[in-house]
């Protein structure tokens, strides 16, 4: 199986509060895998994100990270989102005066620059851009508004998950997407990301819950503490943890 | 003789005038033919008036609706009813004398009118009034061909009488040379229940001075957005002073300076509410986009408040770019430089969504040549709200689309 990303013995710090936050992370994932990241607040799963998308202030000091055959770690953040690399932001930033379409085409057609494809015009953009929308129960009126101003928390998560759709990542990695969603809006977000898995891309979904796992079918499980992976397995992991707690399970 | 203002003086405080003014050089532009100004002028599709040296360029206007009436001011610009500024200063206006027109809406047009100014240098002026339950639109350019240097002082007097409503747009499309000095001072009498929705655009020059001295009845509403885009050297002033003498009266002033190179911005608004002008509601904010490190603004709003039951308040927010926005566009793919360029451009359209439907291209075509360095080609942000639906609409397929979507492709600063 090819891998899609290998992390070894990750460390990092953030360097607004000058701390080491990641203490060793070592972490494979596979083409066709969702792995899940779960953990007390604090425990760095924020930073890993941040880390590997290339945020400034979020300082590799350690280790390696393989993307796809390339040093992850060596691209500014654009290149490596332009590469394959997608983060959901668990706080979608609002962009005033920004347009939905306008910012969605102009990303769009980044991505397909670097990989050798032609742009879209604005017609085969818009028909691209109403199916996607579709399938997320998406009001087309999305299009007119300006990126995330005003957007309830369940519409901001929608609108990342639309991104992904459009950019077809071939790794994506979801910061507490399931976080601030209603019930029914987890559900359409969870069949957004099951209906872009393929056997070509993989999934890094950090969450809380059980619940999104629930719908995601993990191929993997990991615990994260102290800026380390602690515990790996299946998604019977996740169960476990639900159970137990992160106290208990950590201690037993 | 005139003596022009120092920053010893509080109002100019932070625009030297005297300096700027004494700093010209010499004007050695030759005298512009009318082909040349009418290839340079922008292009309204409404009734326009194109004023030249205090002159008509009748080859270049347009017949006027039924009860709009223009005609010259002659010597006496202000007019008796308005009042004197309370700055030592009022000896700038009188410089407009002869030069100046006014436009009198009788009734309400049927279109907008569009009114150009082709600065030369010397003082002009244009009154505006509207009579009573009059609803006007005019849009005013001050435009300069490029090669013009000096200094042009224009004065206006606005009337709005009882009821009446007047959308009014101002801007101030200069080419980026630093020899070109342009001082507007207008005074804003609004009567009882009337609206003044304002709007006010400054791109290029050496040095813009836009001030409106507002005269606030009662019931009245009075809007105004400013945009401001400066890049090299350029000083861009607005000081506004709003007057409140009665009750019930609503204001909302929002400034917006983008700012380049070592450009400094001013930004000077007072409200001044009498005791008898309970119930105000005024608000005013000041917002600055510093683009470089050597970028200024000077900011400085007052209030001075003598009734006690209003609700009256400023703000202001002055930086870069927010670098959270920055790293999402990034994460999205985008290079620094196109994320700066899409959030700036962002910035810009909030305020141009409140321009009126005929100014809005003209100032976002500016707006995207100051973005884009001063050049003139068309930044490729914009495609897609305005060439791509003007390209396009005719195409059937597209057709079909936009009946689907309704009125939603049509992106909101281009409404209406």
């Amino acid at each position: 199986m090819n891998n899609i990303l290998e992390i070894t013995a990750l460390e990092a710090r953030v360097t607004e509060a000058d701390k080491a936050i990641l203490h060793g992370v070592s972490l494979t994932l596979g083409a066709g895998e969702l792995h899940a990241i779960m953990g007390p607040n604090g425990a760095g799963k924020s930073t890993l994100g941040y880390t590997l998308a290339g945020r400034e202030g979020y300082e590799p000091t350690g280790g390696s990270v393989s993307f796809m055959g390339q040093d992850l770690l060596a691209q500014e953040a654009d290149a490596r989102a332009r590469a394959g690399v997608f983060l959901a932001f668990q706080y979608p930033v609002e962009l005033p005066g920004v347009n939905v379409a306008t910012f969605l085409r102009t990303a769009l057609n980044a991505h397909r620059t670097a990989r050798g494809e032609a742009e879209l015009d604005a017609l085969a953009f818009i028909k691209l851009c109403r199916a996607e929308m579709a399938k997320l129960q998406m009001n087309e009126t999305f299009l007119t508004r300006n990126v995330n101003v005003g957007f309830s928390g369940g519409e901001k998560k929608r609108f990342e998950i639309l991104q992904m759709a459009l950019f077809q990542p071939k790794l994506a990695i979801l910061d507490e997407t399931d976080s601030g969603l209603d019930i029914d809006a987890l559900r359409i977000v969870a069949e957004g990301v099951n209906a872009l898995r393929t056997p070509r891309n993989a999934f890094l979904v950090i969450t809380h819950y059980q619940r999104l796992l629930e719908y995601l079918k993990p191929t993997h499980v990991h615990i994260m503490a102290h800026g380390k992976i602690v515990r790996s397995g299946g998604p019977e992991l996740a169960l476990h943890l639900e159970e137990l707690g992160y106290d208990k399970l950590l201690a037993a | 003789m005139l003596t022009l203002p120092t920053p010893k003086t509080e109002a100019w405080k932070y625009t030297h005038l005297k300096r700027a003014v004494e700093s010209l050089p010499e004007n050695t532009g030759s005298e512009p033919s009318l082909r040349k100004i009418e290839q340079a002028l922008p292009i309204f599709s409404v009734p326009q008036v194109v004023l030249y040296k205090g002159q008509l360029l009748a080859e270049l206007c347009t017949p006027l609706p039924a009860g709009c009436i223009l005609k010259p001011v002659g010597a006496a610009l202000a007019g008796p009813t308005a009042a004197p500024l309370d700055t030592p200063l009022d000896a700038l206006d009188e410089l407009a004398i002869g030069n100046a027109w006014e436009l009198h809406f009788t009734q309400s047009p049927t279109q907008p009118i569009a009114v150009v100014h082709v600065l030369n240098g010397q003082p002009s002026g244009l009154n505006i009034r509207l009579a009573t339950g009059v609803s006007a639109q005019v849009t005013e350019t001050h435009y300069a061909l490029p090669e013009l240097t000096g200094w042009q002082h224009h004065a206006a007097v606005v009337e709005v009488a009882e009821g009446a409503s007047l959308t009014h747009s101002v801007l101030h499309l200069l080419p980026d040379n630093p020899a070109l000095i342009l001082t507007r001072r207008q005074r804003l009498n609004l009567a009882p229940t009337s609206i003044y929705t304002g709007t006010l655009g400054t791109t290029g020059g050496g040095l813009v001075r836009s001030e409106i001295h507002t005269q606030l009845s009662e019931h009245c509403q009075y809007n105004l957005t400013s945009l401001s885009c400066a890049r090299a050297a350029q000083h861009h002033d607005v000081t506004l002073q709003t007057n409140h003498s009665g009750e019930h009266n609503t204001v909302v002033i929002k400034q917006r300076n983008l700012q380049l190179g070592e450009s400094h911005s001013v930004f000077q608004g007072k409200f001044y509410v009498a005791a008898a002008a309970q119930k105000t509601n005024a608000y005013m904010h000041n917002h600055t986009l510093l683009l470089s490190d050597t970028a200024r603004t000077s900011v400085k709003p007052e209030l001075e408040i003598y009734a006690d039951d209003v609700k009256c308040s400023h703000g202001a927010a002055s930086g870069g770019l927010n670098p959270h926005q920055l790293f999402y566009l990034q994460a999205r793919g985008l290079t620094e430089a196109a994320a700066r360029a899409l959030l700036v451009q962002g910035y810009a359209d909030e305020f141009l969504a409140a321009f009126p439907h005929i100014a809005k291209p003209v100032i976002a075509t500016r707006v995207a040549q100051w973005l884009n360095g001063g050049s003139t080609a068309p930044t490729p942000l914009t495609d897609f709200s305005t060439e791509w639906l003007a390209n396009t609409k005719a195409n059937p397929e597209v057709r079909e689309v936009l009946r689907e979507f309704g009125d939603t492709l049509d992106m909101p600063h281009y409404q209406q």
